[in-house]
């Protein structure tokens, strides 16, 4: 059993992040950091999200550098991906109707106006067996 | 029809999800550009511990403190999310080593865990609203009907 850290490749951090729904955004607010929980959904390697219009979110993320998160633990095996990149509004019509047919249901029922792709200048993960701390020395 | 309000959450009730959890999400802005990375935490009196190896990142802390963490979860089909802004320190007093050591925080990550930082919040902040069950938006399970261009 390996106690290593294995850093993925992009085409399984895609594969990974396909099998979550709930992910983190991390946005420069007058550069101070922020973090905003999303729902989401991988689109050709991008990820692509909805949200309300005139937002303090949508406001600080709409054509700026964005880093996004998601991580699982499942069966003692933890990973994690980090997506950065640009966050685009989706406006071209051919694109946004396309962006309604992908399955992307947010929890929160609130009207959701925009959809918004990040488009990734760089992908990274990480995975490894989580430490069972039950079976170190006390 | 399903009530998806949001509450907002009184900070006691931030800080008991907080206790729940073990793994937050930190970010932080390097080189002017926002870096996010999940860490494992624990709550220390009204401040958040974490370890972390991500030893360069950290770096910058010493010039740019602020912070941003956040933890989220499904609890009883309510979804919950904190987030808590602040300023992270690095800590390096023998004394407070020793203390952080002894917090309930049990890396995940087997690799070397060099730096303990602590981050004293100057803002908590949570909410939480039922899930909507998408069958209930779109009771024939499909997509929302939308007009198409002739």
């Amino acid at each position: 059993m390996t106690s290593d850290i294995e850093e993925l490749t992009p085409d399984t951090c895609w594969e990974l992040l396909s099998t979550e729904s709930v992910g983190r955004l991390a946005v420069s607010i007058a550069n101070q950091p922020d973090i905003f929980p999303i729902n989401f959904v991988v689109d050709r390697e991008s990820v692509v999200f909805r949200t309300a219009e005139g937002t303090k979110f949508a406001a600080a993320l709409l054509g700026r550098g964005v880093a996004f998160e998601a991580d699982a633990e499942a069966d003692g095996v933890a990973w994690s991906v980090v997506v950065k990149g640009q966050a685009r509004e989706i406006e071209e019509m051919y694109e946004l109707f396309a962006a309604e047919d992908l399955p992307l249901y947010p929890w929160h029922s609130a009207p959701k106006h925009h959809f918004v792709r990040i488009v990734p200048t760089e992908v990274t993960g990480r995975r490894f067996q989580v430490v069972d701390w039950g079976q170190l020395p006390a | 029809m399903v009530d998806t309000s949001t509450q907002e959450l009184a900070e006691n009730e931030c800080w008991e999800l907080l206790r729940t959890q073990q793994v937050g999400r930190l970010a932080l802005i390097v080189d002017e550009r926002p870096v996010i990375f999940p860490v494992n935490f624990a709550v220390d009196q009204g401040t958040i511990v974490f370890r972390s190896a991500e030893g360069s990142k950290l770096d910058t802390l010493a010039d740019r403190p602020h912070v941003a963490f956040e933890i989220d979860g499904l609890l009883d089909g309510e979804a919950f999310s904190v987030v808590v802004t602040g300023q992270g320190t690095e800590i390096e007093a023998r004394d407070e080593l020793i203390d952080a050591l002894e917090l309930p925080l049990y890396p995940w990550n087997p690799g070397p865990k060099h730096h303990f930082v602590r981050i004293v919040p100057e803002s908590v902040t949570g909410r939480r609203f039922r899930v909507a069950d998408r069958r209930e938006l779109h009771p024939d399970d499909t997509p929302p009907a939308r007009a198409r261009p002739e």
